[in-house]
């Protein structure tokens, strides 16, 4: 806001020449055309910046063209870090591990509230897979390296590390990590990924700007018991859990729907504090949140958390 | 004794005076104590009240609340307590037993409340009597003490009174003594005075002696006559004071007397009072006992009933105490039950489902991935033996190939560089420059530029992203397609749905159901069922295995679906990674031939274009060079070649040659030339045009404008175009040529032409009053569309001094200056109305308003000119004149009166103008639509309309000219309420009735009331919807129970049906028989329906003359009308019987008050006789319809009253066949079969000729 104000006193002193007769009238056109369009630019960047926030989408692929559609997002072109990909959008064709990502962008644009008021999102997708479906160190630090700027960078995937703890710090150590908040799904347990398996950026979920989401089971009816998934990895470093499935889009299940899930609801809730950093966000989302209760206990004795 | 005792001594005292009074208020005082004594039976506490408090009436037993009684209860609960018989049962058992307790709480509260009002007006008795006791009491206190002192008194004035007389002696004797002295003193005196006067006569010495010694014997006399005298006056005073004593003592004892005579009196008064009062508190002591004898019975059914009311309460509460207990242990049971049967099922499910899955997916990603590793791994081994076979054909192909295409190449390359010498050389020969060479090579730079920066951006591109991805790659991929994004692939739980059964099964059995074949009640779907396996689900209480049931499938769903989700997990990953691997292997280690054969055709091909391109080089680079150093000229190749490079090279060389030169020397020759050609051109063509202006007019049309003119003189310039007004046109040109313009005519929309003066040159021209149209006839509202067109013919070229043409070939200046005038009048007429309701025979004002729409003030004498379409002359005054007008005006001077009943009921239409000088100036836009109306007029004979012509004007026009106008008709109108009053109030009489209604009840009110008190009369109901007789019927009191029977009427060609109002019923004087008629049918209906107005008496006497021995068997209108009628008003009885079972319409069957009986009676005599045969046939046909009618005709069979029906029955067939059960006499048919056998047989053949009904 500080800033606008500065530039409306700079805009004034400009304008002052509008008496003096030194500039011809047709350069003065040309000048005043000039100096409205950069003052027009420079408004509508500072309402573009007071009123979204940028958010970066890692996955497996996007087809912004057919997400359902949000008034309050806009959906930039894909970035496609591992330069490979091909495959084409067709709304019949939107079934399969390569779309999704677009299962998250569309559940996330569903959920996040559409009224007006509530603040813009502009979100840009980035492809991790490649084309055969595999992820690299590569393409992650490249995408981290793209979501730089961005205040959100959300990730329902996970790159599986070596066993090897030293050969795996050695590589998440490599990774530039953004300033942005990170919120990542926790990871499931599922073919080709054990109960042992270490995944990145989940590793890193002891960074101040990680957040992790799980998935759980909502009760069956209104007095019903919620049901833990046993199947989550980094169990214990889970910050916040959402509904394992639902009835929209429901093939997207478990830890990457509650991520989709979990991102809309942060930002329903606490897209102000999110432009802030990862602190004032962290805790808003500690304020709305609710304790999910569980009629036994698996293993962790932690409480879980959500947000309605 | 006892009573003696509790007599006081004013008692006693007043006994003496009045012992019957004492006795009375002695009685009162033991009535008192009798009832105090039946207090405590009565519970009539103190005295007054007597009436059960809280207590006594009993406690009512508390109802127990189980509003939260499901608290505990596990699941939706879809069961009511009340749902349980039993319950229900003891619910309503306590129910009944609080509601008749309640009804006796009311009752005893009114027992008590009377009994308490006798007993309190008994108190009040009782009040009283004490009150007149003491009152007598005390009254005959007062009158003792009051006598007591008269008896001394009495004494008292006996001793005064002697008293007085020893007074009265005394005084006697002291007057006698002064009297006495007063003699002797006169004696002495008149001595004295003797002696004096003879002395004074006389005198001798002695006198004066005589004299002094009288003198001195005076003095003597005279000297007791003091004391006498005051003793007399003191006797006197006693006498006259013990007078007065004796005065006053007697006063008192008179007064003391009245006093105790007064009363006297007032005791007697309060003993009849007194005597009343014990009468009253006899009978209020009866009433007492009354009530109480009324309440006795009451309290004891009360406390039956409470008693009742509690034990029933008591045992539906306990019963459902325990059903509540009983529901929520065998709930808690089917929770315990369901956690149980879901857990087992949840992982049956989990296992069946996961399991198969698993095996599915991993045997699918297995197969997928061995498959791709084993045909990667042929596809290999066939590249590897492929490549050996590629190279050594390769050495061979390329031996061969390159050593011919080296030889032919060098003779090519040979042929073409000296081909391509040569064709250049001759080329150059020909003046064709060596520009192409620097063109190809400046083309070439920029296309290698362009193609580099393409190719090379990609290609660097493709290398840094190689570069930078290849490293490390391998060892961070989690093997498989899209791992890692982490959208579960486990199977979603199936919910209720069915799955089919494949695998193993749980072990975890708690209630031993997995034993039984048949646990599970329809293959591998959910278990709903557990009753048919549970001993606790087991009881013929319907409610219990609910309760059990709803616990069960909560916990059932909960219990599968955690289950579920705690074992999928395990099921479908460890089946799945087990099948993957399986698969993986079995595929991983397969020969794929396919695969093979692909790899040795890669391989092959691979080595062998890797190798034939060395081989065929090396030995063409062999061939080659031989070639070139020593060509063979003669070559085919070489002979070929060369021709065709040489051609090939001198026309390409040859045409870049041309070209340049071309395009260099056409540029050069157009810039030099240019200039001067332009100006040639230029100033020829400026010397023609300006010839044209100069020598010629060149016009322009600029505008035109129009005003109005006026109708002779009149409404001219008011800015108000109307019909038939002259317009005036006003065109406006310029003229930019040198010559005037004098040949230009303007054409109007109506075809005239005008010339116009000449147009100056060089000038703009504004020429007024050019031309002149009228405005055409028309709408007001509408529009005249003014044309106006300029022409003026060319005389040189078009394109220069037509320029300004609309279009040059007409020689037509302008397309067309169109105006749009709209026609309007300067004067505005509205609001032409009549002061009120146009009443026949009541004069009526017209008024109209006038406003002036024009821009200016009309003076003058304006006329307004009134018309109506009426066929007497209704207007009879017209308006005033009006002198001038600015505004606007209301006149109201003229008047109307409708007079004649010709213009009463149609529509009269005003309309009106207004004109000055004649011409008009102005016309009402919309005439005045009214209707004169007229008070209703009884016309003999003929139809009655009745209408709302508020509402419904329309059809009651299209209805009074159906029937030829007014003078056929009279109109009730129900929008003259108030005129008409009295008519509704009193009914119409022997008149068919047309109701004109418009589907929403607007006579219905009407009708009501002249139901009531119509007599004799038909309603016909005429509506475009044929509603009105059904709203009628919904609406109006007097049609609630009319009786409906459908009749075939001679004259009518279908069914009618009649609806007949039910006097008995609905408070109607008679019956009006009402019908629904159409526009189209409704005079048909008027004329059949005539024969119904008819009164009982007339259709005796009409139907008894109507038939004849040659017509009986055309049907007779008055006899079908009869009989209808006859029919009708048994029905209207029996549907009175129907409502309440009374005798008294028996009788009325029996009596002669029916027309069917009246009919039956007309004869007078069952024989038949020539002088009676009309009647008897008459009364033969209306029993053989309704004979047949009461069991065979629907309106009729089904709907009369069983009683009636015997009534009617036995009625007619009394008269007709004979009376009593054997047939004692003879009745009237059987009397005609004696009077005519043939017209009998026929009759008999032809029973129902005369029905009114279709049997």
């Amino acid at each position: 806001m500080m800033t606008t104000s500065t530039d409306r006193v700079h805009l004034g002193s400009n304008l002052s020449f509008y008496g003096e007769e030194t500039i011809p009238n047709k350069d003065r056109a040309f000048f005043i055309k000039a100096l409205f369009l950069a003052f027009t630019l420079n408004c509508l960047n500072q309402s573009i910046g007071a009123k979204s926030l940028k958010l970066a989408l890692l996955d497996t692929g996007f087809c912004p063209s057919l997400a359902l559609v949000n008034p309050n997002i806009i959906i930039e072109p894909v970035k496609d870090v591992t330069q490979s990909n091909t495959y084409k959008c067709h709304q019949n064709q939107l079934a399969g591990a390569r779309f999704h990502g677009q299962r998250v962008l569309d559940l996330f644009s569903a959920l996040y509230p559409k009224e007006a008021g509530h603040k813009k999102i502009v979100i840009t997708p980035i492809v991790i897979f490649n084309k055969d479906g595999q992820q690299s160190f590569t393409y992650w630090n490249q995408a981290l390296k793209l979501s730089q700027d961005h205040a959100i960078i959300l990730a329902a995937a996970g790159l599986r590390l070596p066993e090897d703890e030293t050969k795996r710090r050695q590589q998440s150590s490599k990774a530039p990590i953004p300033e942005g908040i990170i919120i990542v799904a926790s990871g499931r347990v599922g073919p080709n990924i054990p109960k042992t398996t270490k995944l990145f950026p989940q590793e890193l979920s002891s960074l101040d700007n990680m957040i992790l989401v799980g998935s759980y089971h909502k009760p069956l009816f209104e007095k019903g018991f919620a049901l833990k998934d046993g199947s989550l990895l980094y169990r214990e470093a889970i910050d916040y859990y959402f509904e394992y499935s639902g009835k929209l889009s429901p093939t997207l299940k478990g830890a990457s729907r509650a991520l989709a899930v979990g991102g809309a609801k942060m930002l329903e809730h606490c897209a102000e504090e999110a432009g802030k950093g990862a602190l004032d966000f962290k805790g808003c989302l500690k304020k709305k949140s609710f304790k999910i209760s569980f009629k036994e206990n698996l293993p962790l004795s932690k409480t879980l958390f959500s947000l309605p | 004794m006892n009573l003696l005792k509790k007599m006081t001594p004013l008692m006693l005292a007043t006994m003496i005076i009045a012992p019957s009074m004492i006795l009375e208020a002695a009685n009162a005082q033991r009535a008192g104590s009798e009832n105090r004594g039946d207090r405590p039976r009565n519970g009539d506490r103190n005295g007054g009240s007597a009436s059960l408090n809280r207590e006594q009436r009993g406690q009512l037993l508390a109802e127990r609340s189980f509003s939260n009684w499901d608290r505990r209860y596990i699941g939706k609960r879809t069961i009511k307590l009340q749902d349980d018989q039993e319950i229900a049962q003891r619910t309503r058992e306590a129910a009944n037993a609080h509601k008749s307790l309640e009804a006796l709480t009311n009752t005893l509260t009114q027992q008590e409340q009377a009994l308490k009002k006798v007993q309190a007006n008994k108190q009040a008795i009782n009040k009283t009597i004490i009150a007149l006791n003491s009152a007598i009491a005390k009254a005959v206190g007062e009158k003792n003490k009051i006598k007591q002192t008269i008896a001394p008194k009495r004494q008292a004035l006996r001793e005064l009174q002697t008293q007085l007389q020893l007074n009265q002696r005394a005084a006697q004797t002291t007057s006698a003594d002064v009297d006495n002295i007063k003699d002797r003193i006169k004696k002495v005196e008149e001595n004295l005075k003797v002696t004096q006067e003879s002395c004074a006569a006389t005198p001798a010495p002695n006198c004066q002696a005589k004299i002094n010694k009288l003198t001195n014997r005076l003095e003597k006399v005279k000297a007791p006559l003091a004391d006498a005298v005051k003793l007399n006056r003191a006797a006197q005073k006693s006498v006259s004071d013990s007078e007065k004593t004796i005065a006053n003592q007697q006063t008192q004892i008179r007064e003391a007397t009245k006093k105790v005579a007064l009363i006297e009196q007032q005791n007697t008064q309060r003993s009849s009072q007194l005597s009343l009062k014990q009468t009253e508190l006899q009978s209020a002591n009866r009433q007492v006992t009354a009530a109480q004898n009324t309440l006795t019975p009451t309290i004891k059914t009360y406390a039956q009933s409470l008693t009742r009311r509690n034990e029933a309460v008591k045992r539906r509460d306990d019963l459902k105490e325990i059903i509540i207990q009983r529901i929520l242990r065998i709930n808690g049971i089917g929770a315990s039950v369901g956690e149980s049967a879901g857990g087992i099922d949840g992982d049956y499910y989990a296992e069946s489902i996961g399991v198969r899955r698993g095996q599915g997916d991993g045997d699918r990603d297995g197969v997928n991935e061995g498959t791709r590793v084993g045909q990667d791994r042929s596809y290999q081994s066939g590249v590897a033996q492929g490549e050996i076979e590629g190279s050594a054909q390769a050495n061979i192909d390329g031996h061969a190939d390159g050593t011919r295409q080296g030889t032919s190449a060098a003779h090519v390359a040979v042929a073409t560089t000296e081909g391509q010498s040569a064709g250049a050389l001759r080329a150059s020969q020909s003046d064709a420059a060596s520009i192409g060479i620097t063109q190809g090579k400046k083309e070439g730079a920029t296309r290698a530029e362009a193609t580099g920066k393409r190719v090379g951006e990609a290609l660097g591109e493709k290398q840094a992203i190689e570069k930078n991805e290849s490293h490390n790659i391998s060892s961070t991929q989690i093997s498989g397609e899209f791992a890692g994004a982490f959208s579960a692939r486990v199977p979603d739980y199936p919910g209720f749905d069915c799955v089919s059964y494949r695998g193993r099964r749980f072990n975890g059995d708690d209630f031993g159901w997995r034993g039984q074949r048949d646990w599970r009640a329809e293959g591998n779907c959910p278990n709903f069922r557990p009753r048919e396996h549970s001993e606790h689900a087991r009881t013929n209480r319907p409610i219990l295995r609910e309760a059990f049931m709803d616990a069960y499938v909560r916990t059932y769903r909960q219990n599968r679906r955690a289950q579920f989700v705690r074992s999928i997990d395990n099921y479908y990953l460890s089946t799945y990674e087990d099948f993957r691997r399986a698969a993986f292997q079995d595929f991983s280690n397969q020969e794929y031939p396919a695969q093979r054969a692909q790899g040795r055709t890669s391989g092959y091909n691979t080595n062998y274009n890797a190798r034939y391109p060395i081989m065929r080089d090396q030995f063409y680079n062999e061939a080659y060079q031989a070639v070139s150093a020593n060509p063979d000229r003669n070559n085919s190749d070489y002979t070929t070649t060369y021709t065709s490079v040489e051609a090939s090279s001198y026309r390409s060389r040859y045409e870049d040659i041309r070209v340049e030169n071309y395009q260099r020397t056409e540029q050069a020759t157009f810039d030099a030339k240019i200039p001067i050609q332009t100006e040639k051109f230029r100033s020829a063509r400026f010397n023609s045009v300006d010839g044209i202006y100069a020598n010629n007019p060149v016009l322009k049309f600029i505008s035109s404008s129009v005003s109005d003119g006026g109708i002779s003189g009149v409404a001219k310039a008011d800015g108000v175009y109307q019909p038939d007004e002259v317009t005036l046109h006003n065109v406006t040109l310029t003229n930019f040529g040198k010559v005037a313009a004098t040949n230009v005519t303007v054409s109007m929309e109506d075809g005239t032409s005008v010339k116009l003066p000449s147009i100056a040159a060089n000038s703009t021209v504004t020429v007024k009053g050019a031309a002149k149209s009228k405005i055409s006839r028309g709408r007001i509202g509408t529009s005249h569309k003014s044309e106006l067109k300029v022409f003026s013919p060319l005389t040189a070229e078009a394109a220069i001094q037509g320029r300004h043409y609309y279009a040059t070939s007409a020689a037509k200046l302008n397309l067309s200056d169109n105006v749009s005038l709209m026609r309007a009048y300067p004067m505005s007429l509205a609001g032409l109305r009549t002061d009120g309701e146009l009443l026949i025979n009541e004069k009526n004002s017209l008024q109209l308003n006038i406003s002036n729409q024009s821009k200016r003030p009309y003076t003058g004498p304006m006329t307004i000119e009134l018309s109506v379409d009426s066929r007497t002359n209704v207007i009879t005054s017209e308006f005033d004149k009006i002198d001038s007008l600015k505004n606007s005006i209301t006149l109201k001077s003229a008047e109307v009166l409708v007079a004649s009943e010709r213009d009463v009921y149609r529509p009269l239409v005003f309309s009106a103008k207004i004109t000055k000088q004649g011409v008009t100036i102005g016309v009402l836009s919309t005439s005045y639509r009214t209707m004169a109306k007229a008070p209703y007029t009884n016309k003999a004979g003929k139809p009655v309309i009745v209408v709302d012509s508020d509402k419904n004007p329309g059809i009651l026009l299209e209805v009074l000219s159906d029937l030829k106008g007014l003078a056929n008709a009279s109109v009730l109108d129900l929008s003259l309420s108030r005129l008409n009053a009295k008519v509704l109030n009193d009914g119409l009489d022997k008149k068919s009735i047309i109701v004109l209604d418009d589907s929403k009840g607007s006579t219905v009110a009407g009708v009501d009331s002249l139901l009531k008190s119509t007599e004799d009369s038909t309603m016909i109901f005429v509506d475009q919807n044929s509603a009105g007789l059904a709203i009628a019927k919904r609406n109006a009191r007097g049609m609630r129970n009319a009786v409906k029977i459908t009749n075939r009427l001679n004259g009518m060609n279908s069914d009618l049906e009649l609806f007949y109002t039910n006097q008995w019923l609905d408070g109607v004087r008679d019956i009006t028989v009402a019908a629904q008629a159409s526009r189209e049918n409704f005079r048909q209906v008027l004329n059949t329906l005539s024969s119904f107005n008819t009164t009982n008496a007339e259709f005796v006497a009409q139907s008894g003359r109507a038939l004849t021995k040659s017509n009986w068997s055309t049907p007779n209108s008055t006899v079908q009308a009869m009989i209808s009628m006859a029919a009708a008003q048994v029905m209207a009885v029996s549907s009175s019987m129907d409502q309440n079972e009374r005798g008294d319409l028996i009788d009325l069957m029996k009596s002669d008050r029916l027309l069917f009986q009246k009919i039956l009676r007309a004869p007078g005599d069952k024989k038949v006789k020539k002088s009676n045969l009309s009647k008897q046939l008459a009364s033969i046909m209306m029993w053989h319809v309704l004979d047949k009618a009461v069991d065979s005709f629907d309106d009729i069979q089904d709907k009369i009253h069983h009683r009636i029906e015997s009534r009617l029955e036995d009625e007619m067939k009394d008269v007709m066949i004979g009376e009593g059960i054997r047939i004692f006499s003879k009745g009237t048919y059987n009397y005609l079969k004696k009077f005519d056998k043939g017209l009998y047989n026929s009759i008999d053949d032809n029973k129902y000729r005369q029905s009114p009904f279709r049997l």
